[in-house]
Parts: structure tokens; sequence; C-alpha cells
């Protein structure tokens, strides 16, 4: 079997560690103003939203519009969970099952846009997303049992920092192993050209149904960590604003690149809260802006590169002997 | 019989795409397809790879009947194809589009993908030095980390035939490889045709134009022309036949030849 | 019977409303493939405009009407030759992105102008009940609405079949690049769609303000989609398939209101559209696409 290099293959793992180190010294020693350790959480709640969305419409290269609906339920299962089910003094050990409970009843409703998905494509599947999200809004809204339409209330405060950051890094590995592996490469392929993806024995239905609830898993739980953020959620929180929302950070960080994403996410959150100050002025400004980079720079900030660091580390060695080959050096030892 | 069609019929619409087609493709064979444009010829392969669902007929291959399925059921059996129009993942790489090729070989599921197990990394060493195994022979392994798009349109048809052939296929459908090469290269391209029947052991079902190139490697060769088939046999059979030339060249341009 | 004949004239007046907004949609979309996200924020600015012209000038209906249309249009040029002509070769989905950013400029302008209150639209027409046969009446705003409606639509179905210029917008939608080398101006085209598309947004956001009229910068994104779905249920890119997809979703939206609770409305409305997509893609009217393999 290969081996890289022991910087390579550490350095990745080892920085992610020192920013959990990080994630839990700040709010257990106050390192840094509870309001910016908030729009952390949001940026990293976003970060999540981001990835996932991208999955299907960056990667895989379809136009689903409707993603605040699978944070809906992710948010709605894991609030009822944590505060109907799971006795109080259990929360903070069972908040990872209620959030993968949310996670699931997204990833389980994301098949209502899945299978659509195989007869339909780019404008059509946007209306069906568009459809689902105000569907979920709809149903939310006429189950009284939750609040309906007043919200849903009384959940801990069970998201800290160092649960958002682990859910971010969890996010991210599983997107990423998922898109540099052999059951993902298909997702890459249905972007190009789905028929002859299909044609070259790529099984494109398994593929966009694994797509489409994978990214719904992730959103519902960003949904879960948002709701034990604020404690408070309504339907409202979750309409076609807030799809758009995600679709422009989507787009802002650049489709298929998962660094884009961290980027656009972050990049967003701050910008949305800098302007604060501006009143509604703000969200005059702010599309003005999206505008103009669009113009200046279609394909999004990182287009449609990835950082290295992004790349799993063996596909990184393993690219970096095939370049060396190619500079004549065959049969070279690695990195 | 390799391949077996049987009163292949397709309609779109008004349009009586493939009227009572028969074709038969011996196992080991080099088999060709002939007509004028428009005969119908790719809409033959779109049957067989299940692009297209047909009318009426059957389509056995291995002695099972492939209509009715998934065109990636249709791989999975052994029948791999290249396009008239180039088909390739343009913005991966050369290596992704034969790696992508792999999708039902790789032999590790989804968790395990998650995971990144130790199995798979090993799986996605193998599926990569097979791939570069494959693009050595088409001459095309240092191009490996080029976009598809930036090949020389040789390269390109070259590559698609290489991702063909990473599903390990019984049966490769070829359609039209040498559109839009000079003489030299389609003299090279039937040599290598020919290898790749030899080497990779897979029965070749080919599409072309190009009639000194069918004439000089096809053992066998069926011609259709408006959807039916109206010819079969050698080269030799072929080449005399004079509803053949018709075809080809009208009624007034046989009289004149 | 008559409960269900009164509400199809309901169904119609909303259907019509549907209807202008979704052209715009289609024609767009048929010109440029672009799904001009920002069309339902600019029916809304065409609901204002209306709003300032009737408190500011006091004219009467029609020339009301005809204002609003003439500056919302202009509106929709220049939003055209800012936003969407420097990315008519960028990938599509920077153009998707773009018109929703428009959008939401516009839905905030609103909001920063003219402030998150509600505004009430003044009524243009005297208020009449006509008596139908069957028992049915029917308003004067909704004889307005019908009326006004299918007239616009009948003049633009005329000016796309039988003016040469409305020959380019449809020569456009099959083939861009063959429409220049015949000596028509794209350009011209594409500005004339988009002033089209969004003057009879304009005037279904008048004649929104006369038959539901209380008016806010947030309506044009629940309308704007459900016209969108409209313009895609009738199959996009056709002209005729916008004018019924509309009428569809409006009878779809007033016989489940009737029927259901009204939470359910838009519920219902949805997924029925949901379930026609999956079982017609390409829409009532649509062209199949046949994919050449």
């Amino acid at each position: 079997m290969q081996q890289a290099s022991w910087t390579s293959r550490w350095a990745m793992p080892l920085a992610v560690l020192a920013g959990l180190g990080l994630a839990w010294a700040i709010p257990r020693y106050e390192l840094i103003n509870p309001y910016y350790e908030l729009v952390l959480m949001y940026i990293g709640i976003n970060i999540m939203l981001t990835v996932s969305l991208n999955l299907v419409n960056g990667h895989m290269g379809e136009f689903a519009v409707g993603h605040a609906g699978f944070m809906a339920v992710g948010a709605y299962v894991a609030s009822v969970l944590t505060v109907r089910l799971i006795p109080w003094d259990w929360g903070p050990v069972l908040f990872p099952l209620a959030l993968i409970g949310g996670g699931t009843g997204a990833g389980i409703v994301a098949l209502l846009v899945a299978i659509p998905s195989f007869r339909t494509r780019g404008d059509y599947l946007a209306i069906v997303t568009l459809a689902l999200n105000m569907i979920v809004k709809s149903v939310i809204e006429n189950i009284e049992a939750i609040g309906g339409p007043r919200g849903f209330l009384g959940m801990n405060r069970l998201t800290t920092l160092p649960w958002v950051y682990v859910w971010v890094i969890v996010t991210l590995w599983a997107i990423r192993n998922f898109i540099y592996s052999n059951p993902g490469r298909g997702v890459l392929a249905i972007r190009e050209d789905e028929v002859a993806a299909e044609l070259v024995g790529v099984r494109t239905r398994e593929v966009k149904v694994r797509a489409f609830i994978l990214s719904a898993f992730f959103a519902g739980v960003a949904g879960g960590l948002f709701a034990h953020l604020l404690q408070f959620i309504h339907p409202r929180n979750f309409d076609i604003i807030k799809s758009t929302e995600i679709l422009v950070m989507v787009y802002l960080g650049g489709i298929g690149s998962l660094m884009g994403s961290i980027l656009g996410a972050s990049i967003f959150t701050v910008l949305l809260e800098a302007l604060r100050f501006m009143g509604v002025w703000r969200m005059v400004l702010a599309p003005l802006l999206l505008v103009l980079l669009m113009i200046l720079r279609p394909t999004g900030i990182m287009g449609l590169r990835e950082w290295r660091g992004l790349i799993p580390a063996d596909e990184r060695w393993r690219l970096g002997r095939l370049r060396a080959r190619k500079g004549g050096t065959a049969g070279a030892a690695g990195d | 019989m390799l391949l077996e069609i049987r009163d292949l019929n397709l309609r779109f619409g008004g349009l009586h795409a493939v009227r009572n087609v028969n074709l038969q493709v011996p196992e080991g064979g080099l088999v060709g397809l002939i007509g004028p444009n428009g005969a119908g010829k790719t809409t033959v392969f779109n049957l067989i790879t299940g692009v297209y669902q047909p009318d009426s007929g059957d389509i056995r291959f291995r002695g099972r009947s492939l209509v009715g399925l998934l065109p990636s059921q249709i791989v999975a059996r052994g029948v791999a194809r290249t396009f008239q129009t180039i088909r390739l993942f343009r913005d991966l790489t050369v290596l992704d589009n034969v790696r992508i090729a792999h999708y039902q070989r790789a032999r590790y599921g989804l968790w395990p993908a998650f995971l990144r197990t130790a199995r798979v990394l090993d799986r996605e060493q193998q599926i990569t030095e097979r791939s570069m195994r494959l693009l050595e022979v088409f001459d095309l392994a240092d191009l490996a980390l080029e976009p598809a798009r930036s090949l020389p349109y040789g390269a390109q048809r070259k590559l698609e035939m290489a991702r063909a052939l990473a599903t390990t296929p019984r049966l490769l459908l070829l359609d039209e490889p040498a559109a839009g090469m000079n003489p030299a290269e389609v003299g090279q391209l039937a040599e290598l045709i020919q290898n790749i029947r030899d080497r990779f052991g897979v029965t070749v079902l080919l599409i072309e134009h190009q009639m000194k190139m069918v004439m000089s490697i096809c053992e066998r060769i069926t011609v259709l022309d408006f959807g039916q088939v109206i010819a079969e046999g050698t080269p030799e059979d072929v080449r005399n036949n004079p509803r053949v030339l018709e075809a080809y060249l009208g009624r007034r341009g046989v009289a004149m030849a | 019977m008559e409960f269900w004949l009164q509400q199809t004239l309901n169904a119609l007046q909303l259907g019509s409303i549907y209807a202008l907004i979704a052209l715009g949609y289609t024609m767009v979309y048929g010109i440029l493939r672009l799904i001009n996200f920002a069309h339902g924020d600019i029916f809304m600015v065409g609901a204002f405009i209306g709003l300032a012209a009737a408190l500011s000038l006091r004219l009467p209906m029609v020339p009301t009407l005809l204002l609003t249309m003439a500056a919302t249009a202009l509106l929709g040029v220049l939003i055209e030759r800012l936003a969407y002509k420097p990315l008519r070769n960028a990938p599509r989905v920077s153009a998707v992105i773009t018109a929703l950013g428009v959008g939401i400029f516009l839905e905030h302008f609103v909001l920063a102008t003219v402030g998150a209150e509600p505004r009430a639209f003044p009524a243009l027409i005297a208020a009449h009940r006509f008596d139908l046969p069957g028992g049915l009446t029917m308003s004067s705003v909704q004889l307005l609405i019908i009326g006004v409606s299918v007239l616009l639509m009948m003049a633009l179905d005329w000016f796309i079949r039988g003016t040469l210029t409305g020959m380019a917008m449809r020569a456009i939608s099959w083939d861009r690049s063959v429409v220049p080398l015949m000596g028509i101006s794209v350009d011209r085209i594409i500005s004339l769609t988009f002033a089209l598309g969004s003057g009879l947004a304009a005037a279904g956001g008048v004649l929104f303000g006369q038959a539901y009229p209380i008016i806010d910068a947030y309506m044009g994104i629940l309308i704007g989609w459900k016209a969108f779905i409209a313009a895609v249920v009738g199959g996009i890119g056709n002209v005729r398939g916008a004018m019924l997809g509309g009428y569809i979703l409006g009878v779809t939206e007033i016989y489940v209101a009737a029927v259901l609770p009204s939470t359910y409305r838009d519920f219902v409305a949805f997924t029925l559209l949901l379930l026609l997509l999956v079982f017609r893609p390409t829409g009532v009217l649509g062209r199949v696409q046949a994919q050449k393999v």
C-alpha cells in the first residue's frame, strides 16, 4: 500500500484537532465576546447548509431550490425529540441522537425529491424542490401539536461551539469522502453528462437517491443545531427566503467546491452581520454586491477548483505521483 | 451468437425509424453496420444499450433479453459503447473519465466509502492503476491529469474507447469512431480496433462511414437504409450489392457509376 | 352548482393575474433560457408604482394602468441591460443567482423607501354588481380584471403570431445564434421581451391592487413563485401555455380554498402541481424535447 509523507498525512487531522481544542476553549474560558461566538456558530450552521446543498447543486449539477425544507424537518424532529421525548437531564448527552434523528427525518423526506429527479432535470426539478419546501412549511403550519403557525419552543440551549464545530467537520469529512470515492464519483459524472454516465455503468438513480439523502441529512442536522441555538422555531424560518440565502451562499463560494462552500457561507454570514448597522438598507446593498460579483466572476469565488487540503491525502499523493511521472521521472518516489 | 436482434421495431411518432431489423453478431467477431445518414444505425445502438425501448422485437445478449433494462444494467451485462458525437465528461480529468467507468466494479460499498477504510484506499489505488494501464494502451497516459475537453479530437475519441473498455465489456459498440479523421489516422484506428479485439477479447460492432476501413477490417457487414436491413454478408457481398449502391448513390448515381 | 360557478368567477379573476405574470416568466425563459426570479418582484414594484400614480396623479383606471405598465416596462429593460446582459454567455446558474439578487434588492429597496407597513390600494373604478343568469353576481372589479387580462393576452398573442417582431422573438427561442445572421438585432428583441413581460406583470400588479387592495413589499415572492409554477405547468417557453397555466393554477387554488381550511390552500395546490409535473414534466403545452443521443 502506498505511503504519503508524514506531514501530508497528518497536517489536516492535527489542524482539525487543534480547531476542536479551540472550539472547546472559547466558551469554557470566555475567550471572545459571546456575540462573536454566536456568529461563529451561525457560520458553522451555514457551512453545513451550504456544503450539503452544494453536493446536489454543485457537484451533481442539479438545481434544487428548496433546501430550507430539509432544514425545517430536521429542526422540528430534533426539537420534538428533545422537548417531548428525551428527559431534560439527558438532553446534553443524547443531543447527537436527536440531531441524527432530525437528519434522518430530512433524509426520508428527500426521497420525495430524489424520485422525481429520475425523470426531470434542471428547471423542472427546481419546481419540484420548491413545491416540496412549500409543502413542508404548509404541513408544519397545519400540525397543531407542534405549534402550527405559532411556532415551537421550549428547546434547551444545547447547541454549543464545540458541537457545531464537530458537526461541521463531520459534514465536510463525510461529503469529501463520498465525492472522492467510487460511489460519489457518479455524482460528478451526472453533472457532466447524465446520459453518458448511465451508459458507462453509473447507476444514476442510485447515485441521485444517495446524494439527495446525504444532502438532506446534513441540512436536517444543521436545522436541529439551529433550533437548539435559537430555542424557538417557526415555519417562517424555513421558507423560500431561507432557501434563497443558502442558494446564494453556494453560488457565491463556488459550485462543486467544498472550500468554496466554507468561504461562501463564512463571507455571507459575516457580511450580513457586519452590515447590520445599515438596518433595512443592508439587504439593499448586499444583493447589489452579489450581482456585481456574479458579473465579474460568474463561477463564484472558487469556481470549480478545490483547496488541496480538502482533497483526501491518499488521492493527493496519487495525483502527485502522476504529475511527477509526467515530468519524465517515471518511478520516482512519491511526494 | 453473442448478440441477436430479432424483428426490432421503433417508431418516433410518424417516423418508422427501425423496421423489422434482424442482426446477428458472433462471439469474437468484428461486424460492421453501415448505411446512409439517417438510416437508423445509431438508433439501433440506442436500442441495444437501453436508451430507447423498442416497440416490438427482441434483443438478446448472451441468450438473455436486454429489453426493458436500464442502460446501467445493460453495461453490467457486458455491453459498452462510444458515441457519434463525443460524450466525454469534459470538465473532469482524462483519468477520472476512465475511473468513473469502474462504478460497478469498485468492490466496496457506500459506508466504507464514508469512512475511507484501508480497503477503500486499496481499491482506489487499484482502480487508478488499472485506469492508467488502460490509458497507456491508447497512448493517453501522459495526458491523464488534463481536463478531457482540452484533448485534441482524435485523442478524445480514443479516450471514449478507453472509458468504454474500462467496464470490461464482452461487446463493444463503436459509433463512427473514425469521424473527422484523416486517412492516416483512419489506418491507425483500424489497427487499433483489431488490436483491441484481440487483446481484450471483445466482440466489436462498428458503425462507420469510412468504407475503406469497414471493408478492410469487418468480417461481416449489415446495411441499413430507412430503418430496414437491405443487405447482409461479407464485405464482397455487400460491396457489389445493387441495392446497397442505390441506397448510397441513388438510382441516377448508380446509372452514372 | 351555483356556488361552484361563483367560485369559478373568482378563479378566473385570480387566474388572470397569475397568467399576466406567468407570461413574463415564459417569454424571458423562451428567449434566454433564464428563469427570471426577479419577475415576481417586478410585479410587486409595478403594484407600488401604480399605487404612487393613483395616489399622486389621481388619474382614472386606464391612464394609471398604461402609465404603470410603461414605467415598469422601462424598469424591466433597465434591469436586463444592467444585470442580465453582461451574463449572457456566463454559466446559466450565475444569471439565476443574479436574478435572485435583483429580486432581493427590489424587495428591500421598496421596504426601505416605502416602509414595511402594508399599503391600501385605492379603487380606480366604481363598484358595481352585475347580475348574471343563473343567480350569479359579478363585481365590476372581476369584470375589469378578467376583461383587461383577456384583452392584453389577446393583444400579445396577436403580436407574437402576427408581426415580424413577434416572429423574431419566437425564432430566437428556437435558435439564438442564427437570428442575427438574418439582420435582426437580438439585443433589441430581448429588451422588448423584458419590456412586454414587465409591462404585463405591472398590469397584473395594478389589477391585483383592485381585487386584493392590500399590498406589501414581500407579496411578490409567493405570487411570483406561483406564477412561475403556472408558467411551468403550461409548458415553459410557450406563451399560450403560460396563459393556460395561470388559469389552471387559479382554478386549483380557489376550488381547494372553497373546500379546505385556508391553511391547506397552498399545500394542496403545490402538491397537485408537483404531481402534474411528475407525470407530465414538460407541462400541458410544452414541447417534449427528444434528446439525441
